[in-house]
């Protein structure tokens, strides 16, 4: 772990103690009683949160009437459920054979570079979080990387560069 | 039924039986690893692979349902090799490291490899190098030795309902652990370990003390709690090393909780006294067994001699045999000739149902009562009986229990507001009220049951209005010692003989202690002190012209005594106890601390005082066949006493009035690892917890600026002490527990049951 991803650990349970858990007894409220509830408020909590923190796993236990060892249980079983906060920007870089071969490391080597942040990793900001995945399906544009829902193809690392800074920039 | 074939074998079973269980009954063994009869069918491990014919998939015989005429095949040269594989497969996840391994010996992998004939494995193992988990004080982990086989999970949910273990991650990364890999924090009841095929969940209080194949096994009956459960003593050498279950016996299918399971050391205690003690001139002087009955007899003759048989008593604690309690009674009503045998057992509430009620319940109230901790192994029954679908399960109590998992209904509050709610309930059965809807649907229920605490005026009460309101209702008094109900039975209170006879003189033990009416007392095993009704009679017990005390340990009363006698325990002495069921069952004699037993006691004692009474069990037990028609034809080894009545006499509606003037509202709690009088002496379970502790909710404690841990000082009325603060949640706002029968704090309950108290954080 990065010592940016560490710092990062430290901040977040700062930020956690501040999280208004009321939306998880709402959420979970809409489930009072009916069997097999668990893994739709696992994902409309995690996607009103964007992660699922400890604190809200032993909320949703607490509302469900399940115990929070069996949730975790349940969420790290499944690749969709994230137990630290997502950043805001998700880059996906395309870490299968094709792009591999047209040198998609060096693409992730940019993203470090810019933000410190290795695969799995979420930038301090909470803006960019890291992930290599397998395949993304549009070999024909090796290197491909996502950015959310948007995809970027015939990648070098200086254009990559331009386009992860672009986001850097951006205003909300 | 329908009919199956296994190996050639016809046999008829039920349709919905797994292939492994019409093996059972044909008797055709299929070896297994994951399987468990206590829990849902899995089919996790594959070792228990069979060919159905006509079917050209393998079945696993621990999920599979037979169906009419199939024909299945468990033994042939191409199932063999396929276990010889998923075991050599498992292996590659299982370190070979059985020589520092404690569960050598008793090893269900060991075996399975042994039977399979694996010899060799050809693939490298995968590091055995995570470190042990010792975050369980009673259970050590090594994650490295897990077979991932789900059983520890499984009993986990299935049985305690705790859930405090699952896997983890998926695939090649699985294991067992814990939210956010917490430290493990649960009942400690064991369950997971005992079904753990392999070593990975080790019982530590057993951990390298002795080889499985040294110990000889004695069945024999737990003498904790009024649960009654079955265990199996292993011993040599006698000593006792290893308390562990068999799901075939008894009433508790194999479960445990923590005292039963690891509370064990006290027997081996080196607190144990083992020679007999005289007090000359204030100080104790070690005495052989024959001058202390010769001097117990002396005095005890004396005293009759000059004031009378009624200025002499006995009290009995519920820890002794029904046989000790037989000889106890009849030693007072016949060899000393005064009614004067007392205990501190209600005899207004008797059993009734049992845990097979509990469990095919369909309405069932919980009144008042933290039955989970009080008495465990009942509790798991309730749980089991609230997992069902249709099933109605409420629950009355301040603070919020791990019943809340399982309870349809939950209501808490102050203790005043907890009784208010049940008022209303009992409205709500005549007819009107906020609770008029659960009232219906326990009045209207097939098999409504109401489990409570038989020590409470109040509990009763309403436990009797229950009862006359609901026809049907089957009550459970949860009775809190191992033999709390069969020393009623035996008649060990001066309101009854054996078996329910009443009598005609009835002292009451205050009284005849305060008027100085007694002169002399032998207790047998109770300890007034740490009983918050009596823990003011130090004084008086203290200044008795004579105080004999039979006991394992040298407790506060004892001290007070003359003459000290130290006693057998559970495990080194025959006999009988009553469960709260009223079931009797027998416990066996295992090992020997060179101490004699409450029933020699009395036998030496009585024949010194010019009566011989029966010594043997055998003939302690045809005498009670004899002169307690209660007991006349019913099997000792588990059968149920029929009962006179359920409850009986004039309850007192008495409201809930707390002493004292604080903004804090005390009730006493209850403890599932030890009470504070006797089993306090197991160090592993007083390690866990060793002293009382103040539980408080979050809100409240950080207003109070404490946290899980720190110290407290709670006021009431002049008294100040400091106690430990456990943080829980789930207690209401201005309400703490605190548990009534430790040393530190029987005496504040004896002002009253709740208590109004302030509470100032504890500084330095």
């Amino acid at each position: 772990m990065s010592e940016k991803a560490i710092e990062m650990q430290d901040n977040q349970e700062e930020v956690i103690q501040e999280i208004d858990l009321s939306a998880v007894d709402e959420i979970c409220a809409k489930y009072s009683g009916k069997k097999g509830a668990v893994i739709p408020v696992l994902q409309q909590v995690q996607e009103h949160y964007g992660y699922l923190s400890r604190e809200m796993i032993e909320r949703i236990g607490e509302n469900l009437n399940v115990s929070p060892h069996q949730l975790y249980g349940v969420l790290t079983f499944y690749a969709q459920f994230y137990t630290t906060p997502r950043g805001k920007y998700v880059i996906r870089v395309c870490r299968g054979t094709a792009c591999h071969v047209k040198g998609s490391g060096r693409i992730s080597e940019v993203v470090k570079e810019e933000f410190g942040i290795g695969n799995g990793e979420t930038s301090s900001d909470l803006k960019f979080t890291l992930e290599e995945v397998s395949c993304i399906g549009a070999c024909g544009m090796a290197p491909v990387i996502m950015i959310n829902d948007k995809t970027y193809g015939n990648l070098t690392p200086e254009n990559a560069r331009a386009i992860f800074r672009e986001y850097a920039n951006k205003e909300e | 039924m329908v009919t199956v074939k296994i190996d050639g074998r016809e046999v008829q079973v039920e349709p919905n039986s797994t292939i492994l269980q019409a093996a059972e009954k044909a008797g055709v063994h299929i070896p297994v690893l994951c399987h468990h009869k206590t829990l849902n069918p899995f089919g996790a491990c594959r070792v228990c692979l069979v060919e159905v014919v006509g079917n050209p998939k393998l079945m696993t015989a621990c999920t599979t349902p037979v169906t009419d005429k199939m024909e299945i095949v468990t033994q042939n040269e191409k199932l063999q090799k396929l276990r010889r594989t998923v075991i050599e497969l498992l292996l590659i996840n299982h370190p070979l490291d059985c020589p520092v391994c404690d569960k050598g010996g008793d090893c269900m992998l060991q075996d399975l490899t042994f039977e399979v004939g694996l010899t060799n494995v050809r693939f490298d193992p995968k590091p055995n190098d995570t470190p042990f988990d010792h975050t369980n004080p009673f259970i050590e982990r090594d994650i490295d030795r897990c077979v991932l086989c789900g059983k520890c999970v499984r009993i986990c949910d299935e049985v305690v309902n705790i859930q405090a273990i699952s896997f983890i991650n998926r695939g090649t990364e699985t294991y067992i652990g814990t939210s956010f890999d917490q430290p493990w924090n649960c009942e400690y009841c064991g369950q997971c370990m005992s079904v753990c095929p392999v070593g990975s969940l080790n019982n530590r209080v057993y951990l390298f003390k002795n080889r499985p194949w040294n110990l000889e096994k004695t069945e024999s009956v737990c003498g904790f709690c009024s649960c009654g459960c079955s265990i199996i003593v292993e011993h040599e050498d006698n000593e006792v090393y290893k308390i562990s279950e068999d799901p075939d016996l008894g009433v508790n299918h194999g479960f445990l909780c923590a005292k039963g399971r690891f509370g064990y050391e006290l027997i081996n205690s080196p607190e144990r006294e083992k020679t007999p003690k005289i007090k000359k001139s204030g100080e104790f002087s070690e005495s052989s067994i024959e001058e202390a009955i010769e001097y117990v007899a002396a005095k005890i003759g004396e005293i009759k001699g000059k004031y009378g048989a009624d200025s002499i008593g006995v009290l009995v604690s519920p820890r002794v045999t029904n046989e000790e309690a037989f000889l106890a009674q009849k030693f007072a009503r016949e060899v000393i000739g005064s009614n004067n045998v007392f205990s501190f057992e209600t005899v207004n509430a008797l059993p009734e149902g049992t845990y097979e009620d509990v469990e095919n319940s369909d309405n069932l109230i919980v009144l008042n009562i933290d039955v989970t901790e009080s008495n465990p192994v009942l509790g798991y029954a309730i749980r089991r009986m609230g997992r069902k679908e249709e099933t109605t399960l409420s629950v009355f109590y301040p603070k919020v229990t791990s019943l809340k998992r399982v309870a349809t209904n939950f209501f808490t509050g102050k203790p005043s507001e907890v009784y208010e709610k049940i008022e209303n309930f009992i409205n709500g059965l005549k007819g009107d009220g906020e609770f008029k809807d659960l009232a219906d649907s326990f009045k209207g229920a097939k098999k409504p049951v109401l489990v409570y605490n038989p020590y409470d005026e109040l509990d009763l009460y309403y436990a009797n209005e229950i009862k006359t309101l609901v026809n049907n209702v089957i009550t459970v008094p949860c009775r809190l010692k191992n033999n709390s109900q069969g020393i009623v039975d035996m008649g060990c209170t001066p309101y009854y003989k054996p078996g329910y006879v009443k009598t005609e003189a009835q002292a009451d033990f205050r009284k005849v202690l305060e008027d100085g009416s007694l002169r002399a007392l032998v207790i047998l095993g109770e300890n007034p002190l740490l009983h918050p009704e009596y823990s003011d009679l130090g004084d008086i017990l203290g200044k008795l012209d004579f105080l004999a005390v039979t006991d394992p340990f040298m407790s506060e009363v004892a001290e007070l005594s003359e003459v000290y006698i130290p006693v057998s325990l559970f495990a080194e002495k025959d006999g009988t106890f009553t469960n709260f069921e009223g079931r009797v069952q027998s416990l066996n004699k295992t090992v020997d601390n060179g101490v004699i037993s409450d029933l020699e006691f009395l036998a030496l004692l009585s024949a010194r005082l010019g009566v011989n009474l029966p010594k043997g069990i055998d003939e302690v037990q045809d005498l009670i066949r004899k002169e307690v028609p209660l007991y006349n034809d019913v099997d000792f080894n588990g059968g149920t006493v029929k009962y006179p009545f359920v409850l009986d006499g004039a309850f007192a509606l008495k409201k809930v009035s707390p002493k004292g003037k604080g903004k804090f509202k005390v009730f006493p709690g209850s403890l599932r690892l030890h009470s504070g009088s006797f089993t306090r002496r197991s160090q592993d379970l007083s390690r866990v917890y060793a002293e009382p502790a103040v539980e408080i909710n979050p809100t409240d404690a950080s207003k109070l600026n404490v946290g899980d841990g720190d110290y407290i000082i709670l006021k009431f009325e002049d008294t100040t002490r400091k106690f430990r603060v456990a943080v829980v949640k789930g207690m209401p706002d201005g309400v703490v527990s605190l548990p009534n029968d430790f040393k530190e704090t029987a005496d504040l309950f004896h002002k009253g049951k709740y208590l109004k108290v302030d509470l100032v954080k504890h500084n330095g």
